[in-house]
């Protein structure tokens, strides 16, 4: 199962470039710096998907106590911030060239810093307290109030004025981009999906095998 | 607009070697568990509760507690007492 799974990571991620490199046309108004997005917008995409994964884990784990939640919502905000980290740091440089700025305090941008920021706090907080179960109950509480901040990331571009533009997927109505730009973010979104899952199984492994050898 | 090859080839890079980075962390943990406790190495306990490895010498992992205080099985993580939590090496 596994080794399956790490050979659909390789392909996924193989297809994903050769759509985003040699498929994919050159943008007419942003040139190739576009293909950035490729990478930047299935990036934000995980991150929210290991978020609500981490939400999910945190209300079962504090309603039913079971360690399995506690580690797959701690795996998952692990992966989720090396996405969220990614986002940021390939919209920065997506940023130079066209915004002509590495940053701006844009309600985007701001709102993901913190997405981020609370996210390390989730992990901060798990390595703080000493004890298992309070370090797991204290977490599942920053995952759940934490989780608020991803719809405010989604609709800031809705609610405020900013420098971002509209998102391009997960929006409502039918979809604005050529076909084969469509086609290439959705191959890039499930490799990246297919890596997601490949981490959060892995890590959630060791995490047990972490408490068996401390038991 | 210019085509600004150096930001692309910089953001797939840098995408990559973070997930890599991460993917070593993966790999280096789980050597270091293997060594710590070589029998484990495909052994996974589903339950979670029960005693693990206690034949196997040389890992002195809370064994001062065991026999101490009878694990009841649950929902829940075991709760230890400060002394006898041990790092991982």
């Amino acid at each position: 199962m596994n080794r399956t799974l790490g050979w659909l990571v390789i392909l996924g991620l193989v297809a994903g470039l050769v759509m985003g490199f040699l498929v994919a046309p050159r943008d007419a108004a942003q040139g190739n710096v576009q293909r950035i997005m490729y990478v930047h917008v299935p990036s934000v995409l995980v991150a929210y998907l290991a978020f609500a994964v981490v939400l999910i884990a945190s209300i079962v784990y504090l309603t039913t106590r079971r360690e399995a939640a506690d580690r797959i919502g701690h795996a998952s905000a692990e992966v989720g911030v090396l996405f969220t980290g990614i986002t940021i740091a390939s919209g920065a440089i997506w940023g130079k060239p066209t915004w002509g700025t590495w940053w701006t305090w844009d309600a985007r941008l701001t709102s993901v810093a913190v997405l981020f920021v609370m996210y390390l706090g989730y992990l901060l907080v798990r390595g703080m307290v000493d004890d298992r179960e309070r370090a797991a109950r204290y977490s599942a509480v920053v995952g759940i109030v934490a989780a608020l901040d991803v719809p405010l990331v989604h609709f800031s571009v809705y609610w405020w004025r900013t420098l971002h533009q509209p998102p391009t997927m997960l929006k409502p109505g039918p979809s604005t981009m050529p076909g084969v730009f469509a086609a290439t973010l959705l191959v890039n979104l499930a490799a990246l999906a297919l890596v997601y899952v490949f981490l959060v199984m892995k890590r959630v492994r060791l995490l047990r095998r972490e408490e068996e050898a401390l038991a | 607009m210019p085509d600004n090859w150096s930001f692309v080839i910089a953001a797939y890079l840098l995408a990559a070697v973070v997930l890599g980075a991460y993917w070593r962390h993966l790999v280096k943990k789980e050597c270091e568990l293997e060594h710590v406790n070589p029998s484990m190495s495909g052994h996974v306990n589903h339950s979670g509760t029960g005693p693990v490895n206690q034949s196997v010498k040389g890992t002195a992992v809370n064994q001062s507690v065991k026999g101490t205080e009878p694990r009841v099985p649950g929902p829940g993580h075991p709760r230890s007492e400060p002394s006898t939590r041990h790092p991982l090496p």
